[in-house]
């Protein structure tokens, strides 16, 4: 079914209509936390809180002014932000080394050196390129998600990229 | 700066930025990006760095683990029951307010708020004895004149 006559099915209230935009959005919100907090238990409850704010405030959503695919990433974006500085105020948490502090994950992962990499960029940049070159999302998007500028999403990348050379030459 | 040196900084800004792959770049500047890719060495020799790191990105694989059709039906279940749990609340208040619209409360809220009223004076009034050894002596004092 067409998206737009999903979200309007989902602000009626029907819970098929907001399965099948969960299903259809869900993975890929789950994959940007965990690629933002590099914790996958944590990563999990960012995706799932984000689809309860999909449930209960649909109504805030206009399908005129943006996809909904980045209005769930931008919501999904101000909740990894806020628990990173968080995290970041209270233990001193650096998410390059080490894992969410009180939660360890049920599935230790192997890192590749660009997974290092990538989580210590900072993470203006991390999320820039994140959304630019995993999440597929257009320039304008991600800008909109970020609260920037195009140019200043374009800057962040030209830094993401530079950076990432860089460590991954040192890595060698 | 002429024409073709802004459009080859542009192309170079672009790809250093987007990466190798032209559906990643911003779909008005594909062209003239394209367009300086077959006329610029410096811009093919910055391509291939890109792609190198492109190919790079690529090893970064995460997926995703949560059942997206489960999690659908945990968080519609939870918000329905409370929905179900402030149906149930309003339909308390209803019933309050239609108690509160008939007469038979008038004698039960006057009982209440004397009780209220005596329990409010007993425990600003009261003030506790601490030195008992003071009373003894009002007491000997009373038995001695006797």
């Amino acid at each position: 079914m067409d998206q737009a006559r999903l979200v309007a099915l989902l602000r009626e209230g029907n819970q098929r209509a907001y399965s099948e935009l969960v299903v259809r959005h869900l993975p890929a919100i789950e994959v940007y936390a965990k690629r933002i907090v590099n914790d996958d238990a944590l990563a999990q409850d960012i995706a799932q809180d984000v689809m309860v704010v999909l449930w209960q405030r649909s109504a805030d959503f206009n399908p005129n002014k943006a996809r909904l695919t980045t209005w769930l990433h931008r919501i999904a974006h101000n909740r990894c932000i806020d628990i990173l500085r968080k995290r970041q105020r209270e233990f001193g948490w650096d998410p390059s080394e080490s894992k969410y502090p009180v939660a360890e994950s049920d599935t230790p992962r192997e890192q590749q050196p660009i997974d290092t990499a990538l989580m210590r960029l900072p993470e203006s940049q991390r999320t820039a390129l994140v959304l630019t070159y995993y999440q597929n999302l257009s320039n304008r998007e991600v800008a909109e998600i970020m609260n920037l500028s195009v140019r200043a999403v374009e800057s962040l990348l030209v830094r993401a990229r530079g950076n990432l050379k860089k460590q991954l030459e040192t890595q060698e | 700066m002429n024409p073709d040196e802004k459009n080859h900084r542009r192309a170079i800004d672009v790809i250093a930025a987007y990466g190798a792959e032209q559906s990643a770049w911003p779909e008005a500047e594909r062209a003239a990006t394209l367009d300086a890719l077959q006329s610029s060495h410096e811009v093919r020799q910055i391509l291939r760095e890109e792609a190198s790191l492109d190919s790079l990105l690529q090893q970064s694989a995460r997926v995703a683990t949560l059942n997206a059709t489960q999690v659908a039906q945990q968080i519609a279940r939870g918000l329905s029951q409370q929905l179900t749990l402030s149906q149930r609340l309003g339909r308390g208040l209803e019933v309050v307010a239609e108690s509160l619209s008939s007469d038979f409360w008038k004698p039960t809220l006057a009982a209440s708020l004397t009780l209220s009223a005596g329990i409010a004076v007993g425990s600003t009034v009261y003030e506790p004895v601490e030195d008992w050894s003071q009373a003894e002596q009002y007491s000997f004092t009373v038995v001695g004149e006797e």
